[in-house]
This record gives structure tokens, C-alpha cells and sequence, in this order.
């Protein structure tokens, strides 16, 4: 069960619009790395997991990425929401818009949708949570490239918060990682899950 | 909007951010005593700063709506707006 808060987890007042910016930052809308894919792998993992910790870090990481695309999502819209015909023909925006108009859609900044095979959901604690810290790191590089290539400080500072977001969640997840191989047989030298099988190790 | 609601919706994030973290920071350390005492702390100042919220400007979580003429969540500003 989830409640909804009619509030933003940062703010983000963006009064310019920027139609180059949004089409590279809705790549954290429905891209490879983005949100909606970062959401879906920790809410789907979580329930195979037999770690109660892991469980409940998946949940609360989870349930914070939904807010985060509540971010991304906003920042694309105000970006894009008084654009003219001009500045879209001109912005190269015209690709997107003739098939959402100024709607908000995942996919990513290439214009390749977003797709379920983006993350993966494996069923074993420890590949999960490998899979897991990956994916922290590969959104906060493309957090990066998004400040690389933006210098807008209305733009550029809810991106830094989210950049942070994904540093806090990937040491979480490496605690979480080294929780679960604490509980293992100290001679599971190589850290095998046996989640499925119950093998003694 | 109004700059003391902006001012009560800023702290309301503040203080909610806290708690996203320090919640975080409990599930891979559920023994801290400092942090459980931080928690309770922080969890007294969002449900004053929430009540004041709803109280003077309308529910900010669809089960504070309290008015029996009109739903209230339909009539406030949505946060991209």
C-alpha cells in the first residue's frame, strides 16, 4: 500500500523553457538507468529476498525512485510546457512531440522506450544486490553527463540533488550487500547464495 | 502561492527528507540509539508542521481532506503545476 503527497521531495521551480534540456534529462524518466527502471528492479526484487533488511532498504529505495520520477517528470514539463511550434521544429523536439505532444512518456534521451528488460530481477539475494549497486552508480555517471552538458542553475540544482540520492542509495545497498554475506557460512569463500537450492555450503 | 506557505511546504520537505534518510540509514542500522532518538524527534516535527499545513492550507495526503461541503484534494495546485 502506498500514500500519495501532493509535495515534491525537492523542490524544483523551473521558469525558462529548455526543450534540448528535456529531451537529454528524460532520459532519467524512462531510460536505461532512469527512475522508473531503478523503482520497478527494487520493487520486484524485494520479494524473493529472505533478508528482512534487504527488504525493507528495497522498499524504502523503491518507494523514494517514485519520487524521483515525480522529479524528473516535473522538470520535464516545466522545461517543455510553453515551448512554441518555433523553438520545437528548431530544438529538434519535433520528434517527440508528434507522438505525445507535450506529455510526459518514458523513454530514453535516444528516443529507444522503456522497456522491463532494463533491470533484472533474479531471485538471488546476492546477484540482486550487485545488480543493485550498478545501478546506483550507472544513473549518478548519467547524472554527471546531465551536468556536463546543462549549467542552468534552475535545472542543474534538482539534478544534483537526485546525483546525491544515488550515492546515499548505492552505500546503503553495499551495507545491505555486506549484511546479507555476514550471514553466510564463513566458508562461502566465494559468497554462493543458496537461497534456492539450501545446499550446506 | 504565498510566501509563509512556501516557507511551512519548504520545512515540510526538509524535515520529510530527513526522515527518508534517517529511515534508510535505520534499515541497515536498526540498533542506533542516537538515530531512534533522531527519528522520534523529527517524526513529532513533520505531524505538528503537517497538521499546521492541512489547517491553514488544504491536505497535503488525500486522508487529511476535512471538509464536508467539498473534496479538497481536487482543489489545490499539483506539485509540477
Amino acid at each position: 500500500m502506498w500514500n500519495y503527497e501532493r509535495r515534491l521531495q525537492y523542490p524544483v521551480n523551473i521558469t525558462k523553457p529548455n526543450a534540448k534540456a528535456a529531451q537529454i534529462i528524460i532520459s532519467q524518466y524512462g531510460g536505461p538507468d532512469g527512475e522508473i527502471g531503478a523503482s520497478m528492479r527494487y520493487l520486484s526484487q524485494r520479494y524473493s529476498m529472505e533478508n528482512r533488511k534487504a527488504i525493507g532498504t528495497l522498499t524504502d529505495i523503491g518507494t523514494e525512485e517514485l519520487a524521483h520520477l515525480e522529479m524528473v517528470a516535473t522538470i520535464v514539463r516545466q522545461l517543455t510546457k510553453d515551448l512554441t511550434p518555433e523553438e520545437i521544429k528548431a530544438s529538434g523536439f519535433d520528434k517527440y512531440y508528434v507522438d505525445h505532444t507535450l506529455a510526459i512518456w518514458p523513454t530514453a534521451a535516444a528516443g529507444i522506450p522503456f522497456n522491463a528488460c532494463e533491470f533484472q530481477s533474479k531471485g538471488d539475494t546476492i546477484t540482486d544486490l550487485y545488480e543493485d549497486m550498478a545501478a546506483e552508480q550507472k544513473a549518478r555517471t548519467t547524472y554527471d553527463n546531465i551536468l556536463r552538458l546543462i549549467k542552468d542553475p534552475e535545472i542543474a540544482d534538482p539534478i544534483r540533488f537526485l546525483r546525491e540520492r544515488e550515492v546515499v542509495h548505492f552505500q546503503r545497498f553495499g551495507e545491505t550487500l555486506r549484511r546479507v554475506q555476514d550471514d553466510l557460512n564463513s566458508k562461502n569463500f566465494y559468497a554462493f547464495n543458496p537461497q534456492i537450492d539450501k545446499k550446506p555450503c | 502561492m504565498n510566501q509563509d506557505k512556501n516557507k511551512l511546504l519548504l520545512y515540510i520537505s526538509q524535515v520529510s527528507f530527513a526522515i527518508d534518510e534517517l529511515v534508510l540509514f535505520l534499515d541497515t542500522h536498526p540498533c542506533d540509539k542516537d538515530a531512534l532518538a533522531y527519528y522520534q524527534e523529527l517524526k513529532k516535527a513533520r505531524k505538528e508542521s503537517l497538521d499546521e499545513y492541512t489547517h491553514k492550507y488544504g491536505p497535503l495526503l488525500n486522508d487529511n481532506v476535512d471538509n464536508s461541503c467539498y473534496w479538497e484534494w481536487v482543489k489545490e495546485p499539483w506539485p509540477w503545476e
